[in-house]
C-alpha cells in the first residue's frame, strides 16, 4: 500500500511539472479577457473591455469599440461579470494555524506582550510551515497576496514575509516577497520606553558609525588612485592585502531596525490602546530622525484621528477591521475607517479572522462598510491597492494597470451585496479557482 | 476576638482613606481684589506688546455668575478672565476685552476645581510607581472625576509585593504618590508632580517610631553632609538607598501624609517632628481631637472623613462610646481649635455607583455634610480646595482663583454644596474638557 502511495505521489508531482515546462518552452503566452465591467481601482470605470495579458502581466486595456491583435486566446468572462484585483492582506497570522483549516479562529490583530523584547532577526519567511490545504483553498476566498506577520509582539517582533495563495509544491514558490516589513509594537509603561529608548540609540550609533567608514573608505579610495599612477604600476606594499581582507569579509546582513531608520525597509507598529499610541508617539517624537511607519490599531474616535492626522510625515497609513466601533462608555456608533478617510489618511481593511473562514467573509464585512458610508471606491481600494503600498508591492499587484500582474477576482454578482462571493479567481493570467468546477467536483464525490 | 480586631484593622491600613477639613488660617486678611486686577490689566497690556513674538491665545471670560474664589469672599456678578491656562484677571468691574470668548453663568456659580486627595483611580492601580509612563487619558474615571468637579487628584499607585511585606510589619508603607489633573483626553499636562507625598501608617508600637526615627537621622546625615561636600566642593556623598522620599521630606519638598489613630503614637510624632522639621499631615485621627489644640500649636493639618464607620475611631473600645465624637462634628471640632482642615469621602474610587454615595464623586456633599456636622460654609469648601492644594505644596497652582493661578475653573448649576447642584462646565488650565450638554453620562438628568 505504501508503494502504491508512493508512486502515486510521484506521478502526481511529475505530471503537471512536465506539462508546465511544455507550456514554458512555447512561445509568449497572449491571452485576451472579455468582461462585463472593469473596476481597476486607479482610474475609471470600464465597461465592456477586454484586457490583453502577456505571459500573465498586463499588456493594454482594450476598450469597448477596438479590435483585437490577431494569434491572442480569446476567455470570454461573461457580459454581466465584474472584475478588480485580488485582494492584499497585509497584516495576517494565517501561518500560526494548526493543522486543519477550520482550526480555531484568531483574533486578526494579536496582543501586546507584556514585557518588550527584540525579536528582529527572525523571519517567518524561515520559520512558517507550508500546509498545502490552506494555502491551496485559501485562493477561493479572493486573496491574491498575504503578508504573513512576525509572531509574538514584543517591541520587535520580527520580519514578515508575503505570500501568494495557491496549490504550490514548495514554499519557495508560495513567496512573493520575502521580507515586507519590520513587525514592531508598543504599550505604555517605563520597561517598554527605557527598551525602545536604548535600541533607537543604538540604531542611531551604528548608522553613525556606518556613514563615518563609509567617508573614510571614500577619502581612501581618492587618495589610492593618485598614488597607483605616479608610481607607474609599481606595487604598493600594503595595499593588496588590505584588498584581500575586504573581499574576504563579507558584509555583516544590514540591521532591520537601521534600515528601517534609514528609510530602506518599511516598518508596521502594532499599538492597540488610545493612550499607549499618546505614549508612543512621545517616544518617536524625541528621535532625532523620523521614519514612516503603518499603525496597526483598534477603532480610534475622533479626537485620537485628530492627533494622528497631525503626523502625516512618518504615519503612512492605518490598518483597521473592517467593523463599526461604538464610543468609549456609550452605545453609539461611528464609522472609524471614514474619520481616518477624512483625516486624509490611507486605510487599509484586515479581515476579522486570521483563518480561511475569516478571510472569505470578508465581502460580507466590506458590504457593512459600503453600507454605513464608506463610498465602494474607498472600501476597494482599501483591501487592493493601499495594503499592496503598505507592503511595498504597488507595482506588480493591487490594482489592474498597464504593466502589473493579470491577478484577478471574477464576480457575477454585485460585489458589495452581502452575499455573493468570488465565481473565478486567476493569478497572473491563470485561472487559479472556478466555483463551477468546485461544485461540480463535489457533486460528482 | 482580639485576634479578630487585629485581622480587621492589618486589613483596612491598605484601604484606610482619609476625611479633610479645613481651618482657616489666622492672621491673613483678604485683599481687596478689584484694585489689584484693574492694576494687572494695566500691567498686561505693555507684556503683550513686546513679548509678541509668542502668540498668544484667546482670551475667555465668563461672566455674570457668582465666583467662589475662595482665597478671598464670593463676588456676585463677577468677571473671570483666562488665556492660556492662566488667570488673567478676577473681580466685579473687569472691562472685557472685545474678542473675548464670552462664557456667560448667570444663576450658576463658578470655583475653582476641586482637589482630592489620596485617590485610587484607574489610572493608579497598575502604576508602580512609574505614573508619568503609564497615566492613561482616556480613563472614563477622569470623566466622571471631571463630572463632580474634581480638577486635580493624589492619585496613589498600587501596591508592590515588597511594600505589602512592609506594611505587614506595620511599618512604613512606600505607596507611590503623584499629583495629576484631569485632562480628559490629553496627556501632556496631565502629570503635575511626581512623587507627591510620603505616606505613612504608624500603628501602636514602638518599632514603627523606632524605624521612622531611624530613617529621618540617615536623611537628615546625608543631607548635613550634602551640604558640607557642596561646600568644600568636595565629592557629593551617596544617597542612602530606599530614602529619597525622606529626603525630599526634610528639604520641605513633600508632605508626610500620617495614618495614625491613637493619642499616643500622634504624640510621639509630635516629638519627631520637633527634631526634624519636615512638613507633618496626618489622617484618619481617631482621637486625635482629644488633641486638637496641640496639633493647631504645631500647625498639623489633618485630614479627615466626613461620613461613615471608622474602625479606627477608637481601637480599645466599642465603636461609639459615651464621649467620643460622631465623623460630621469631627471637621468642625478641629476647625474651632484652629487646626487646618482637608475632606475626604468614606471611598478613595471613582465610580458611578458613588454619584450618590460617599466615593470621590461625592466629595462636594462631604464638605456640606461637615457644614452639617457644624462647620462654617467657606471653611468647608477651602477644606475641599485650597487645603488640600496647601497641603501638596501646589497652592501656587491650583486652590483658589487668584491671578496667575491655573485656570481650573468650574461653573456649577447651584451652589457647590447644595445636594442638588451639578457641575455643568469644567476648565483643566484653560481648557474645556467636560460640558454636562454633551457628556454621554450625565447630559441625560434634568438640572432642578
Amino acid at each position: 500500500m505504501n508503494r502504491l502511495n508512493s508512486v502515486f505521489i510521484f506521478l502526481s508531482c511529475v505530471l503537471p511539472a512536465t506539462s508546465l515546462c511544455v507550456a514554458g518552452d512555447s512561445e509568449a503566452k497572449r491571452q485576451a479577457f472579455r468582461m462585463g465591467v472593469l473596476l481597476p481601482v486607479e482610474g475609471p470605470i470600464l465597461e465592456n473591455a477586454t484586457l490583453l495579458v502577456r505571459d500573465g502581466y498586463i499588456e493594454k486595456i482594450v476598450s469597448a469599440g477596438e479590435e483585437l491583435p490577431e494569434g491572442v486566446e480569446l476567455i470570454d468572462l461573461g457580459k454581466s461579470s465584474i472584475v478588480f484585483p485580488t485582494l492584499v492582506n497585509p497584516y495576517s497570522r494565517l501561518h500560526e494555524i494548526d493543522s486543519n483549516i477550520h482550526a480555531q479562529r484568531l483574533g486578526a490583530v494579536q496582543e501586546i506582550q507584556p514585557s518588550p523584547h527584540d525579536n528582529r532577526k527572525e523571519k517567518v519567511l524561515a520559520s512558517f510551515r507550508h500546509r498545502k490545504e490552506i494555502y491551496g483553498r485559501m485562493t477561493e476566498t479572493g486573496y491574491g497576496a498575504i503578508a504573513l506577520a512576525p509572531s509574538g509582539a514584543g517591541f520587535l517582533s520580527g520580519q514578515a514575509c508575503v505570500v501568494r495563495p495557491g496549490k504550490a509544491r514548495e514554499k519557495k514558490d508560495l513567496v512573493l516577497a520575502e521580507t515586507a516589513y519590520l513587525g514592531m509594537a508598543y504599550r505604555r509603561g517605563r520597561a517598554w520606553r527605557l527598551f525602545a529608548e536604548r535600541h533607537f540609540k543604538k540604531a542611531f550609533e551604528q548608522i553613525k558609525k556606518m556613514r563615518s567608514a563609509k567617508e573614510k573608505k571614500q577619502k581612501a579610495d581618492v587618495q589610492s588612485i593618485p598614488v597607483e599612477q605616479a608610481q607607474s604600476g609599481q606595487k604598493v606594499p600594503g595595499l593588496p592585502l588590505t584588498q584581500k581582507k575586504a573581499v574576504a569579509k563579507s558584509p555583516p546582513p544590514p540591521d532591520p531596525l537601521v534600515e528601517v531608520l534609514l528609510g530602506n525597509m518599511k516598518s508596521f507598529l502594532l499599538i492597540h490602546h488610545p493612550a499607549d499610541i499618546d505614549h508612543g508617539m512621545r517616544v518617536l517624537d524625541k528621535l532625532k530622525k523620523k521614519f514612516r511607519f503603518v499603525l496597526l490599531t483598534e477603532a480610534q474616535e475622533p479626537d485620537v484621528v485628530e492627533k494622528l492626522a497631525r503626523r502625516k510625515e512618518d504615519l503612512a497609513g492605518v490598518i483597521l477591521q473592517p467593523q463599526m466601533a461604538t464610543y468609549r462608555h456609550s452605545s453609539v456608533y461611528y464609522q472609524p475607517a471614514r474619520l481616518f478617510e477624512e483625516a486624509g489618511i490611507p486605510v487599509a481593511f484586515v479581515p476579522a479572522g486570521d483563518d480561511f473562514k475569516g478571510h472569505r467573509e470578508i465581502f460580507y464585512f466590506l458590504a457593512e462598510m459600503v453600507k454605513s458610508g464608506l463610498s465602494r471606491d474607498q472600501v476597494l481600494r482599501a483591501v487592493t491597492l493601499t495594503p499592496a503600498r503598505f507592503l511595498g508591492l504597488d507595482k506588480r499587484i493591487g490594482s489592474i494597470e498597464v504593466g502589473k500582474e493579470a491577478s484577478f477576482v471574477v464576480f457575477d454578482d454585485d460585489p458589495f451585496n452581502g452575499l455573493s462571493r468570488p465565481k473565478e479567481v486567476y493569478h497572473v493570467g491563470k485561472r487559479v479557482y472556478s466555483a463551477e468546477e468546485v461544485k461540480s467536483a463535489e457533486v460528482k464525490k | 476576638m482580639s485576634t479578630l480586631r487585629l485581622a480587621l484593622t492589618g486589613a483596612f491600613i491598605f484601604v484606610s482613606l482619609n476625611l479633610s477639613i479645613e481651618a482657616h488660617e489666622s492672621g491673613k486678611s483678604p485683599e481687596r481684589p478689584e484694585k489689584e486686577v484693574e492694576k494687572a490689566v494695566e500691567e498686561k497690556k505693555p507684556e503683550e506688546k513686546s513679548v509678541g513674538e509668542k502668540k498668544k491665545g484667546a482670551v475667555y471670560a465668563i461672566v455674570d455668575g457668582t465666583i467662589l474664589p475662595v482665597s478671598r469672599p464670593p463676588i456676585h456678578r463677577g468677571v473671570l478672565l483666562f488665556q492660556d491656562g492662566k488667570i488673567l484677571a478676577i473681580g466685579s468691574e473687569i472691562p472685557i476685552p472685545k474678542d473675548a470668548i464670552v462664557y456667560s453663568a448667570e444663576d450658576s456659580y463658578v470655583s475653582p476645581g476641586l482637589v482630592a486627595l489620596r485617590a485610587t483611580v484607574d489610572n493608579a492601580k497598575h502604576a508602580f510607581g512609574n505614573f508619568e509612563d503609564n497615566l492613561d487619558p482616556y480613563d472614563q474615571d477622569i470623566h466622571i472625576a471631571l463630572a463632580s468637579g474634581i480638577t486635580t487628584l493624589h492619585v496613589m499607585g498600587g501596591f508592590r509585593f515588597h511594600s505589602i511585606f512592609h506594611s505587614m510589619n506595620r511599618s512604613v508603607s512606600g505607596r507611590p504618590t503623584a499629583v495629576i489633573k484631569a485632562t480628559f483626553r490629553e496627556l501632556d499636562g496631565m502629570l503635575v508632580k511626581e512623587p507627591a507625598s510620603l505616606s505613612i501608617t504608624v500603628e501602636r508600637s514602638m518599632r514603627d517610631i523606632f524605624d521612622l526615627r531611624e530613617k529621618f537621622e540617615r536623611a537628615s546625615r546625608y543631607l548635613r553632609d550634602l551640604e558640607v561636600a557642596t561646600r568644600e566642593k568636595k565629592k557629593a556623598p551617596k544617597m542612602p538607598r530606599g530614602l529619597g522620599l525622606y529626603v525630599d521630606v526634610l528639604k520641605n519638598d513633600l508632605p508626610t501624609i500620617c495614618t495614625v489613630n491613637d493619642l499616643e503614637s500622634i504624640r510621639t510624632l509630635l516629638e519627631l517632628r520637633k527634631d526634624y522639621p519636615f512638613q507633618l499631615v496626618l489622617s484618619g485621627t481617631g482621637e486625635g481631637w482629644k488633641m486638637a489644640r496641640e496639633l493647631a500649636s504645631f500647625d498639623v493639618p489633618v485630614i479627615l472623613k466626613t461620613r461613615g464607620p471608622d474602625f479606627f475611631f477608637n481601637l480599645d473600645a466599642p465603636l461609639f462610646e459615651d464621649g467620643d465624637m460622631i465623623p460630621i462634628r469631627r471637621p468642625s471640632t478641629y476647625a474651632s481649635s484652629g487646626v487646618r482642615v482637608a475632606l475626604l469621602p468614606y471611598r478613595s474610587g471613582i465610580s458611578l455607583d458613588g454619584i450618590a454615595g460617599r466615593d470621590l464623586t461625592s466629595l462636594a456633599f462631604e464638605a456640606a455634610f461637615a457644614v452639617r456636622g457644624g462647620l462654617a460654609e467657606d471653611l468647608a469648601f477651602r477644606a475641599i480646595t485650597l487645603e488640600p492644594a496647601k497641603l501638596l505644596k501646589i497652592d501656587d497652582r491650583v486652590g483658589s482663583l487668584e491671578k496667575g493661578k491655573d485656570a481650573d475653573i468650574l461653573i456649577w448649576s447651584g451652589h457647590p454644596l447644595h445636594y442638588r447642584s451639578f457641575v455643568k462646565k469644567a476648565w483643566v488650565d484653560g481648557k474645556l474638557y467636560y460640558e454636562k450638554e454633551k457628556s454621554p453620562l450625565f447630559r441625560e438628568i434634568p438640572l432642578r
